[in-house]
């Protein structure tokens, strides 16, 4: 029975467009097109337009001072923060590029001054060597002079005084023989002994 | 028939939490549509309990709490609420996963939204207006998910009054920008040919007016739409005059229901998006 009714009903919402027939089930007020032939859910209702904008104007001031406000502000205080932290990160590694860089400078022209230096002194050493060389070959050559000079010194002296010697001698033999001329024999046996004698005095 | 009724009583409670209440030989299907998309003064938050809600006239306006103004108050309220809860911050971030969650948002409206359609410069100003617009339509369209809550975002009458807030707000926002002379000039684009002009001109100042009504039909058709399509699956229920059917339509409506959910957001989203768009286009007219 229910079925014959219900299919009938189906049928007739069928072939109606809209709610228009159905006022007599009149569940709810809302449901129904009541003028100008507009479903119910197309209805103007300028309740809705002022509830609408009074509940979205008190919504936007309320949520603006309790909730975008501060979480703006924070967002972009968070922001600030992040980004100055990057910025000096940055800057620190620059910074201590740029110390590395100094350090490594630094270390290379001390390497550098270190390894004059040693060549310098290792010329100077040279050049030291060089010259007490040098010098030592002077002071050999004066030495040997000095020495070749004493010694041709000491010759002359020798010399002279050999020569005063065999003066002398000469003299006293010349005395010798003036004294002893008695005859030639002994003479000349005299002369001999005087030769014999200078000679062994020479020697 | 007993034994039937009881193994039977899941889908009836799940059919009529989402709205389809007790299978009556009079219900028909249009109506039961009519019925859960419509505005009205009950609203049944649990099958089985109606609320009456109060009608108050002000000067020949009924201003009254209607269900989707209830709707709007209690997705204010959860916003508030949910704000309430997660804008505690310590040393500039949230302090809980719902604060990270909401502050993702935040960001993502202000960086992908907001700032590249009015510029870094402009952006600040509007900030509060574009935010407010995005969450209440996020939470409206939201709850709207829950069963026995309804979608305000898919009252005709929500989705124009936003969109001629919208309106005013670009046409206003170009005119203080611009001067109210450089804005109306402005609106039709330097270099048209002269033959061409009063057409361009009168397309021109006609899209000021569809821009705003597309957003309004976006809106509500989208939210309607995924609406109808949940409850028509549900409706089966009434079509074939058996539960049974909720075995085969359940899967499907779960289906739909998750779509809902992505277009919840994506409504919300976009939305706000054209919204930012417009006012940007108006604001920086030269581009």
């Amino acid at each position: 029975m229910s079925a014959e009714l219900n299919g009938l009903q189906l049928a007739q919402a069928a072939e109606t467009p809209s709610g228009e027939t159905h006022a007599e089930v009149g569940h709810s007020e809302g449901g129904h097109a009541e003028a100008g032939g507009l479903p119910a859910f197309l209805r103007f209702d300028p309740g809705v337009w002022c509830w609408t904008a009074i509940v979205f104007v008190v919504l936007l001031l309320i949520l603006k001072k309790m909730a975008w406000k501060p979480i703006i502000a924070s967002i972009d205080e968070r922001d600030k923060t992040i980004k100055d932290s990057l910025d000096q990160a940055a800057r620190i590694q620059e910074e201590s590029k740029r110390i590395t860089e100094e350090q490594n400078k630094i270390l290379t022209a001390a390497r550098h001054e270190a390894n004059s230096m040693m060549q310098s002194s290792k010329q100077a050493a040279e050049e030291l060597r060089r010259k007490l060389e040098v010098t030592a070959q002077e002071e050999k050559a004066r030495i040997i002079a000095s020495a070749t000079a004493e010694i041709e010194s000491s010759k002359r002296a020798a010399m002279a005084e050999l020569k005063r010697t065999t003066a002398d001698l000469s003299i006293r033999i010349a005395e010798k023989l003036i004294q002893a001329s008695l005859d030639d024999s002994k003479q000349r046996a005299l002369v001999d002994q005087l030769i014999n004698e200078v000679s062994a005095a020479k020697a | 028939m007993q034994i039937k009724k009881s193994l039977l009583a899941p889908f009836a409670l799940i059919a009529s939490a989402f709205g389809a209440g007790p299978v009556r030989a009079e219900e028909n299907l249009g109506d039961f549509l009519t019925h859960h998309i419509s505005n009205s003064y009950e609203w049944h938050p649990v099958p089985g309990v109606t609320l009456h809600l109060p009608h108050w006239m002000v000067g020949g306006i009924d201003m009254g709490i209607s269900q989707h103004v209830l709707m709007m108050f209690i997705a204010g309220g959860l916003l508030i609420l949910l704000f309430a809860m997660g804008g505690r911050r310590k040393r500039n971030a949230p302090t809980g996963r719902l604060g990270h969650a909401l502050e993702a948002l935040v960001i993502y409206m202000r960086d992908e939204v907001v700032e590249p359609n009015l510029g870094k410069k402009e952006a600040p100003k509007w900030l509060p207006f574009f935010l407010t617009m995005f969450f209440f339509f996020l939470a409206l369209n939201l709850i709207s998910l829950i069963p026995g809550f309804s979608a305000a975002t898919g009252n005709v009458n929500f989705t124009a009054t936003m969109a001629l807030m919208v309106f005013i707000v670009y046409n206003v926002a170009g005119m203080v920008h611009n001067g109210p002379g450089h804005y109306i000039v402005n609106v039709v684009p330097k270099g048209v040919p002269l033959f061409v002009l009063p057409i361009i001109a009168l397309i021109e100042f006609m899209g000021l007016f569809t821009k705003a009504v597309a957003l309004c039909i976006r809106l509500f058709a989208n939210m309607t739409a995924g609406h109808i399509l949940i409850l028509s699956l549900t409706g089966l229920i009434i079509v074939f005059k058996s539960y049974y059917v909720a075995i085969g339509f359940l899967p499907m409506t779960l289906f739909i229901y998750l779509i809902e959910v992505l277009v919840a957001f994506l409504q919300a989203y976009i939305f706000t998006l054209l919204s930012a768009l417009f006012v940007g286009m108006a604001i920086h007219q030269e581009h």
